[in-house]
């Protein structure tokens, strides 16, 4: 299995290119007009109908694209979301039906049935079939597309049958004993059978809302698809518009210019919403993004576990969260994917140790090491965290560096390869997409049999009970002798209208599900 | 010539007072790393701490002094613009000399000079910046970008002033004596064409320390902190502890006002002595 | 001499300046073309960085970069001149990616060169004229200071003062998809105050500078000697000696802002070429980089190529007395 640099950036769950938050002069420092701090929880009253709902996400340029396979800015995937429909969707970190209802699995865990939705419609009013999920998995894997998926590691989609207008019969290359979990987690979106062009005039989606209009990197006009197997959405018209820079978002929602800009920077939130009427909302515990570095086991230093435990011990988590995060988060346990199902919560952050950490790194031999860290703001906070952690390893006696390179250039596999450390974040993916993804790629991947071994345990598991083990198993490992260190995980904050409604997160607060989005009575 | 318009007052206390401040700037950018009362880089209290107590200017967005960044930031900052400069004037004074002497014994032979260095200036330098910055990260990428975009405009000016001397008669005479050419550039045209070359390094170097700060704001990394970092690193937080923004843009505000005016003046002078 | 000779001169003239341009045009080119080939990473490389050896050596055959430079750049230069500037490496063709937002950012230099022509040469005029006295230096030093701020700097201010605290124009330059940004003329004010700022300090300057050495040329001094209305001595003595440079200033201004816009761009979301160029770059998307630095650079030499026409038409020495 091969991957492409986007797909660490897939994996990341951030857009190719979004830079560095510059951004000027937050809010002008009073808060007065605005809500003391972030609020939790809001924003859920039931909408009225009507109304057009304008959303700023950061976009990814001219290489923004309707098609959902091609996919990787956050304006991108929200507006994937609303236009078509997946087979499952993650909900609160585990699968949930969309337009599958269901994926059962045979006795030997070798090929799975998928049941369809009913009185699922296209756009023209056309009704889904079979025939158009076998055409979508096989779009996923035809010559040429780059698009990241773990699916064509898993399934024959070759042999991939359809048994009746909305059942298909899938066999799988390994043992698959979940396969909803596998199909969520890979966002398996469905296109109409013999898409080829996904131009605005011609695009075709099952979702609440359709294109009327589309400019990459700008704009996507979306209205209400009232035929919606869910159910017609709230609001007549959605426009979400790209606005890369976190501060910029801000300002065109204290300016009046959008309702929502999403995922706004910390100091935002210290300044307060800026302007009467809109607040800044917090994702909330259960959708934090968890921040740390990747220990590169390619390099000799870090192929040694007493140096990687030394680091674990020597970092300040407290001290990055407080700075970071401006405090909006908790110190991490060296685990990412926090709020996932099946995630080790019950594994404790480790304190930090400094005369243990110096003790292992002499019985190691690497007093002084040189050790690099690379780092690009693909999200904004790397950099910061890469720097604090550069000067809590000097206080180690390590010759720590940071090398922060752009955010475009930071994913360069060669430029990974050399470095000892990576500073990364991910998202609340699920397990096996972190972990799966992570192992596909030598400079993040952490060769253990045992995880290994409970790695595919987990994968071909039928029963809940044997998951929940080898995902356990597979965590201590991690949490023994892994090559993470998720110190921190961080809020994700929105600046919104306080009577704007129904934005739903599902897999990441950064690209959330807007379809249900709309303004109280 | 003397100046009729009446600035006589004016010009020699502009000028002193700019040649001031620059010194004062060059000591502060020297001196600056052993007179920082904190480490650059290790936190000294809380993100963005308003000035007074531990950090007088108060602290950055991640809690490091202030003050003590921008005493550490002035010397990358100066050596990196003053060594792009100097690349880029220097590649330009060959050219632009080089060129005048050739053009004065065959035509073409300045064409040859002088076209290529004009198709390179026809790029904007900030994409010069971004291709310099990909192919050769970190100060070297600044260096060669600001050198690369500079030496052209350079070679202009000082083959425009070189081509009045060329036929000087001092000059004519060493090339009808056959002296080498490096003998000819050196000795003979170089002094003569001095001001402009100056003012020009000058004005190369106020290039120069933009474009250093435009690639701290681009987030293009180029190592070590300097003032451009300093202002880039700022922006995010400017409403939560403004000083941390106003000083360094006070900085290199000053730096470029002052070696614009001393360039100026140098050039006035020249011009005076010349004509 | 006759007119004929004069016309043939012109033509000559305008041959011969036309013949360098393309040359230069030609040698920009190579400079182009050889120049991002040095940098790190391809087509192959951007799209299938990760892909391991083996893939990058096949679809380096397969967009047939693994010819020789020379080969390559043949075939790129001829489909330039049939107005075909290749494929990006996300498989679009890069004439389709470019041109609206090139036309968006030829907009905005547009509308920037539109104010900075008049103002400059008011400020530029009226300082030059009173050197050394108050507005002389009031000019001077708010240019001097206006160049010594970085753009976004002075952008950002212009958001904080225009956007944010008074509310009157917008912070970001929202465009609704299909529409042009004169649809929506609000959000341009501040990215074109932006660059005019930036544009100004430095059109007022040479124009100043221009301005008082005509003002001290001798046949001006004779006009005022005479008694001639300062009028007069403005339209007839100063300004046929101000207007060839601060053309040429204005040309190159003009160009140079096309280009030169990114950092303003950025800071107000524009959908220009900034955005593009930038990502372009960092991704070794070579085929849209080498568009670009033609585009530009073109803009930039055809725009030297008129300075450097109007220049003589408008010198009268130059004119009628050129050897």
């Amino acid at each position: 299995m091969s991957w492409t640099r986007r797909d660490v950036l897939r994996l990341t769950g951030m857009t190719a290119g979004a830079v560095a938050g510059w951004s000027l002069l937050a809010a002008c420092g009073s808060s007065s007009d605005g809500s003391a701090g972030p609020v939790e929880g809001a924003g859920t009253a039931a909408p009225r109908r009507g109304g057009t709902v304008r959303l700023a996400f950061a976009g990814g340029g001219a290489g923004e694209s309707l098609d959902p396979f091609a996919a990787y800015s956050p304006a991108d995937l929200v507006r994937g979301l609303v236009l078509f429909d997946r087979l499952f969707n993650v909900l609160d970190g585990a699968p949930s039906p969309a337009l599958a209802v269901s994926a059962e699995p045979a006795a030997d865990a070798m090929s799975f049935t998928l049941t369809l939705r009913q009185n699922v419609t296209w756009h023209d009013g056309s009704p889904l079939t079979a025939a158009d999920v076998a055409y979508s998995l096989a779009y996923l894997t035809g010559p040429g597309r780059t698009f990241a998926s773990e699916l064509p590691a898993y399934l024959d989609i070759e042999r991939v049958s359809a048994d009746g207008e909305l059942t298909l019969t899938v066999p799988t290359l390994r043992p698959v004993g979940d396969p909803a979990t596998l199909l969520a987690g890979a966002a398996m979106t469905v296109i109409k059978e013999g898409t080829t062009s996904f131009s605005p005039g011609e695009v075709l989606g099952t979702g609440a809302f359709r294109v009327t209009a589309f400019e990459a990197g700008r704009e996507a006009r979306l209205t209400r698809y009232e035929d919606y197997w869910g159910g017609p959405a709230p609001a007549d018209e959605l426009v979400i518009v790209s606005v890369d820079e976190a501060q910029a978002r801000v300002n065109a929602a204290q300016g009046g210019q959008v309702d929502y800009a999403s995922d706004i920077p910390y100091t935002a939130a210290r300044t307060g919403a800026g302007a009467a009427g809109l607040e800044v909302r917090d994702a909330g515990a259960g959708h934090r993004h968890g921040y740390g570095f990747v220990l590169n086991t390619t390099r000799e230093l870090m192929a040694d576990p007493r140096v990687r435990m030394a680091l674990r011990l020597g970092v300040d988590r407290q001290a990055l969260v407080d700075t970071v995060f401006l405090g909006y988060g908790t110190p991490g346990n060296d685990l990412f994917g926090h709020g996932a199902q099946y995630f080790a919560d019950g594994i404790p952050a480790l304190e930090r140790d400094t005369d243990r950490a110096r003790a292992l790194l002499a019985e190691a031999g690497a007093d002084g090491a040189r050790l690099t860290i690379r780092s690009g703001d693909y999200e904004v906070g790397l950099n910061a965290s890469t720097e604090l952690f550069v000067e809590q390893l000097r206080e180690l006696g390590l010759d720590a560096r940071a090398q922060i390179v752009s955010s475009t250039e930071y994913f360069d596999p060669e430029g990974i390869a050399a470095a000892d450390a990576l500073a990364f974040t991910l998202g609340p993916f699920l397990l096996h997409v972190i972990y799966n993804r992570s192992a596909a790629f030598p400079s993040l991947a952490f060769e253990d049999e045992e995880l290994e071994q409970a790695l595919a345990d987990a994968a071909a598991a039928t029963r809940e009970g044997e998951r929940a083990r080898a995902w356990r198993a597979a965590q201590e490992v991690m949490a023994d002798r892994g090559n993470w260190v998720v110190w921190g995980l961080g809020d994700v904050l929105s600046l919104a209208r306080e009577d704007l409604t129904g934005v739903e997160v599902r897999e990441s607060p950064k690209y959330p599900y807007v379809g249900e989005a709309g303004f109280t009575a | 010539m003397t100046d009729r318009t009446g600035t006589g007052t004016g010009r020699p206390a502009i000028t002193a007072t700019s040649a001031a401040v620059l010194l004062l700037l060059l000591a502060m950018a020297l001196l600056g790393p052993l007179l920082a009362p904190h480490s650059p880089t290790s936190p000294v209290g809380v993100p963005y701490e308003a000035p007074g107590g531990t950090a007088p200017l108060g602290t950055d967005h991640l809690g490091r002094d202030v003050l003590s960044r921008v005493l550490s930031g002035g010397l990358p900052m100066l050596a990196t613009s003053l060594a792009a400069a100097v690349l880029g004037s220097l590649i330009g004074v060959t050219a632009g000399l080089w060129a005048a002497l050739a053009g004065a014994r065959r035509a073409w032979a300045e064409g040859v000079v002088l076209r290529p260095l004009d198709a390179v200036a026809a790029l904007p330098p900030l994409f010069v910046l971004l291709l310099a910055l990909t192919a050769l990260p970190g100060r070297a990428g600044v260096i060669a970008a600001v050198a690369v975009a500079g030496a052209p405009l350079s070679a202009r000016v000082v083959r425009a002033a070189a081509a009045q001397a060329v036929s000087r008669g001092h000059v004519e005479a060493a090339v009808a004596r056959g002296e080498s050419t490096a003998w000819l550039l050196g000795r003979e045209l170089l002094p003569l064409v001095a001001g402009p070359a100056a003012a020009d390094l000058g004005l190369r170097f106020v290039g120069a320390i933009y474009l250093v700060t435009a690639a701290g704001f681009l987030g293009l990394g180029v190592g070590q902190t300097d003032w451009g970092l300093l202002i880039a690193e700022a922006l995010p937080g400017a409403a939560l502890q403004p000083t941390a923004l106003a000083v360094p843009v006070l900085l290199v505000a000053a730096l470029g006002v002052c070696v614009n005016l001393l360039a100026d003046d140098v050039l006035r002078r020249w011009r005076t002595v010349a004509a | 001499m006759t007119r004929r000779d004069m016309a043939h001169r012109a033509i000559r003239l305008l041959a011969g300046r036309l013949a360098v341009t393309g040359g230069l045009l030609l040698l920009l080119s190579v400079v182009v073309f050889a120049g991002t080939d040095l940098l790190p990473g391809d087509p192959a490389t951007a799209r299938l960085g990760g892909l391991g050896p083996a893939e990058v050596a096949e679809a380096r055959a397969r967009l047939g970069l693994d010819r020789p430079l020379a080969e390559r750049y043949g075939e790129w230069v001829t489909g330039l001149l049939r107005g075909d500037l290749g494929t990006s490496a996300e498989g679009r063709p890069v004439g389709e990616l470019l041109s609206e937002r090139l036309g968006n950012s030829l907009l905005l230099a547009g509308l920037t060169l539109a104010v900075l022509v008049p103002g400059s040469l008011l400020l530029g005029v009226a300082a030059g004229l009173r050197q050394g006295r108050a507005v002389d230096r009031a000019v001077t030093t708010g240019m001097l200071l206006l160049a010594a701020v970085p753009e976004f700097v002075v952008a950002g201010g212009l958001v904080l003062l225009f956007a944010v605290t008074l509310g009157w124009l917008p912070a970001v330059s929202l465009v609704p998809a299909g529409a042009s940004p004169l649809s929506v003329p609000e959000v341009l004010v501040l990215p074109v105050l932006s660059l005019l700022l930036l544009g100004l300090a430095y059109a007022t300057r040479l124009i100043r500078a221009a301005t008082a050495a005509a003002a001290r040329a001798p046949h001006v001094e004779f006009m005022r000697i005479n008694g001639l209305p300062p009028r007069t001595v403005l339209r007839e003595g100063v300004l046929p000696a101000v207007l060839p440079v601060a053309l040429q200033v204005w040309l190159t201004t003009g160009a140079g802002l096309i280009g030169g816009a990114v950092l303003v761009e950025r800071v107000f979301g524009y959908p220009g070429i900034g955005d593009v160029l930038i990502r372009a770059v960092q991704s070794g998307d070579l085929p849209v980089v080498q568009a670009l630095a033609m585009l530009l650079g073109g803009v930039m030499l055809l725009a030297l190529f008129a300075a450097d026409l109007s220049t003589r038409a408008l010198t009268p020495v130059l004119r009628t007395a050129g050897r």
